[in-house]
């Protein structure tokens, strides 16, 4: 059943992943963090700019090289398919994100399709840090 | 009104984009190319994968060490939603590409799908100037 982005925000994101049997919390920022096969994942329904936004924070080694930090992001952005994967300005994260566009509306199984996708991508993405860079 | 996803294909989404008065042609083997304000975006249904495909390339100039490309893809992937930009490495030479996918599971709205390749115009537009510090960019 499609949801309009009028009726889109973080209570109904939380109520759509209990619906779906999975472990949702509203953080102290309104945001909500769900857990998805073992992988806590950050979510939110940024009404402002009208995206659902599913991200993962990973920590990077300390002394990590940025050079190789950055070809290891461009090989999952180049290798694998829908996870964006970058590195903070001050290289301590390695951000992994996907963005739903919801101008027109998003379904309950595209809000679980796409956190469990992300979760998966996420795996695959620890599966190619060959250099050991992410803690 | 709601696409179901067994509905979604090349040929569907060229019907919306025409409603939508956006330039929008197939070639010979249904690729989908289109043209927002002079961005040629190609656009592609995975049905294997259930997922909708935008992309678009951009030149590097020939001077471009590898680091600054690296460093431009970081930047706009940092500041920049929902577009991923990336140096592949199956090009002997260095370009810029830009992708986004959406999942179809659910169906997808024809408002989605022309707001999507809407956004995903003006996001690239947007970053691409502010972003490239070290004109690299063609």
């Amino acid at each position: 059943m499609l949801i309009p982005e009028s009726e889109f925000n973080n209570q109904k994101l939380l109520e759509v992943y209990r619906a779906a049997y999975l472990t949702a919390e509203m953080d102290d920022e309104g945001r909500v963090d769900v857990d998805v096969d073992g992988m806590k994942l950050l979510t939110d329904v940024d009404t402002g700019r009208g995206l659902f936004l599913v991200m993962r924070f990973n920590g990077v080694k300390d002394g990590g090289p940025r050079g190789e930090l950055l070809e290891y992001c461009n090989a999952v952005n180049a290798k694998l398919n829908m996870i964006r994967c970058w590195l903070t300005t001050s290289s301590e994260f390695v951000v992994f994100d996907h963005a739903t566009d919801i101008k027109g509306g998003i379904t309950g199984e595209e809000i679980i399709d796409v956190s469990r996708r992300i979760c998966d991508r996420v795996k695959s993405a620890w599966g190619m840090d060959e250099s050991n860079l992410l803690k | 009104m709601l696409i179901e996803k067994n509905d979604i294909n090349n040929q569907a989404l060229l019907g919306v984009f025409r409603s939508a008065y956006i330039d929008a042609s197939m070639d010979d083997d249904g690729e989908l190319e289109v043209d927002l304000d002079g961005m040629r975006i190609f656009v592609d249904v995975s049905k294997d994968k259930g997922f909708l495909m935008l992309r678009s390339m951009y030149g590097l100039k020939d001077d471009t060490l590898r680091t600054q490309a690296l460093e431009l893809c970081n930047r706009l992937n940092d500041k920049m939603v929902m577009v991923r930009f990336c140096c592949p490495a199956a090009v002997d030479h260095l370009i810029l590409y830009a992708d986004h996918f959406t999942v179809l599971e659910g169906g997808i709205t024809g408002q989605e799908i022309v707001s999507l390749i809407r956004r995903f115009h003006s996001v690239i537009q947007e970053g691409i100037g502010s972003n490239d510090t070290e004109d690299v960019l063609r």
